[in-house]
């Protein structure tokens, strides 16, 4: 289940995208921009701190990667095997979905595969009555299964992702880009304007050589 | 006109020639600058769209959640207690879903800021301009041209055909700068917004299950399996009941298309990352047969998003 490549795909992802966010890629930035001086060493200093987030990221992931990732997604492999048994396994399952809840906490938000896991397993659990493993029997206390505990696990990671995400692209990119859509309808504007210019030469050319007496021209 | 201008003006024409001619070959065209801006545009349109859906997809899941809990807490609580308990547990629901619904706001926000972008592209490379100013500039060449046989002189009839190849070539070469000159700003933004693209997705695939699961849990067995439940005995009921289990037999599930979104999303991505790299580093040539179908690929995962 565990491939090399899904493993280091999140990491990588991280690295290139620091290593692209140079501190010559913003003074080149910043350097084209129109904003005042004070403007300028405010994105420095957001900058800054988003290259310190991602350096943490990176070390984190590395962290993780080598000492904590694996037993998690053991342990929702198990889980999901036990998911799909009957009665006779009952007690293993809850006691799983109590592991399962620990280790749910210890998922690093960018790590794409658990998160898609989690994200196929919570809107099971929210419904034991149809488990195979409660369908016939006694159903589980809500203390033994917080049936949306794993649901709030995973709203409370993807909102840390999104705003993590949101914060680089404000920070990064918005005021480029809207300094580019603002740029590019400056260049349609003097495409225009060079149709008008000639429009208005042509309207001259004529009255001028109608002064001349050049006829032919008009 | 002297004889010495005559021979610059005409000099100049047949440079002007040579360098359209040499800088046309294998050049990237306005059309096909015209189409990757618009997929740039149907892409970050449908993550915006996306971002919508994900938070009707959150506010119908926390809807599911909000019944079921009452369902369970029936049985726990009674009278004020078991008000009390109701109350709280929709004012939790209703600041999360609040919070949920900025959050995607905000990443709808984001994919709009980029959008307007591709979508000022697209107005620049697709503006009349250019060729009116062909047409209005060979007008002008025409105009002058009579007048100079008139006085015994004029310019090369092929120098106003010149005209119009030129300045298109112009914009292109405009487009051209824009979009490699900003290469690495429009790669990291997209990187950005693929990621939040994940998120939505990932939430749509969540949440799209926990509803279907639900309605056909509540709407459908729970009613089903209830021995109390005589209404299901009764006309108005019976039509209820069937049409309810008709949705979860017969409908696609809130499941399947967000699978079937996912899917559409990053093939549109992956099309559309594919040809902005080859034409903004200049490593292949991209026909614009390949552009319309990314644009078409695109274009229909729009279409899906906005009809779910």
């Amino acid at each position: 289940m565990n491939t090399e490549e899904s493993v280091a795909n999140p990491l990588r992802e991280l690295s290139d995208f620091a290593a692209s966010l140079s501190d010559d890629y913003l003074e080149g930035q910043l350097g084209k921009s129109s904003m005042n001086s004070s403007e300028k060493s405010l994105i420095r200093t957001k900058y800054g701190a988003m290259r310190r987030d991602l350096s943490r990221i990176r070390l984190g992931w590395v962290l993780y990667e080598k000492e904590v990732r694996n037993d998690i997604e053991v342990q929702l492999d198990r889980f999901m095997v036990l998911l799909e048994k009957g009665p006779e396994q009952r007690e293993a399952l809850v006691r799983q979905f109590e592991a399962v809840i620990e280790k749910a906490g210890e998922i690093n938000c960018f790590d794409k595969k658990l998160m898609d896991e989690l994200a196929q397993i919570w809107p099971i659990v929210t419904l034991p009555e149809e488990l195979p493993a409660f369908t016939s029997g006694r159903l589980p206390s809500p203390s033994e299964w917080p049936r949306y505990r794993l649901k709030e696990i995973f709203r409370k990671k993807q909102t840390e992702c999104d705003e993590f995400w949101l914060e680089v692209y404000n920070d990064a990119f918005r005021l480029e880009i809207e300094t580019a859509t603002d740029a590019i309808k400056k260049k349609k504007d003097q495409l225009d304007a060079i149709v008008k210019s000639i429009d208005l030469g042509i309207t001259l050319l004529t009255a001028v050589n109608k002064i001349l007496g050049l006829a032919a021209v008009v | 006109m002297k004889r010495a201008e005559q021979w610059f003006c005409r000099r100049s024409a047949v440079a002007g020639f040579l360098l359209v001619m040499s800088l046309s070959g294998g050049c990237t065209t306005t059309k096909q600058y015209a189409t990757l801006a618009e997929a740039g545009s149907a892409y970050t349109e449908a993550v915006s769209a996306l971002a919508d859906k994900a938070s009707a997809l959150e506010v119908e899941a926390s809807s599911y959640q909000l019944l079921n809990e009452r369902r369970v807490l029936s049985s726990q609580y009674k009278d004020k207690a078991l008000r009390d308990t109701l109350t709280a547990h929709l004012s939790a629901a209703e600041t999360s879903d609040y919070r949920a619904i900025q959050k995607n706001r905000r990443i709808k926000d984001v994919a709009m800021s980029l959008q307007a972008y591709f979508d000022g592209l697209k107005a620049m490379a697709t503006s009349s301009a250019p060729s009116d100013i062909g047409k209005k500039t060979g007008d002008l060449v025409s105009k002058l041209n009579i007048a100079l046989k008139n006085s015994g002189n004029s310019i090369p009839d092929s120098d106003t055909a010149l005209v119009s190849p030129a300045l298109t070539h112009m914009t292109e070469a405009v487009l051209k700068k824009e979009l490699t000159g900003r290469r690495k700003t429009i790669l990291n933004a997209l990187s950005v917004i693929r990621q939040l693209d994940e998120g939505l997705e990932r939430t749509s695939t969540g949440y799209g299950a926990e509803v279907d699961k639900s309605f056909k849990f509540m709407l459908v067995k729970l009613p089903f399996t209830d021995s109390k439940r005589e209404d299901l005995m009764q006309l108005g009921g019976m039509e209820l009941w069937l049409q309810e289990r008709r949705k979860v037999m017969l409908a696609s599930s809130n499941a399947d298309e967000a699978k079937a979104m996912i899917d559409a999303s990053r093939k549109s991505y992956d099309a559309f990352n594919e040809t902005f790299n080859k034409m903004t580093t200049g490593n292949a040539e991209v026909s614009l047969d390949d552009l319309s179908k990314t644009v078409d690929e695109i274009k229909a995962f729009n279409t899906f998003v906005k009809n779910l």
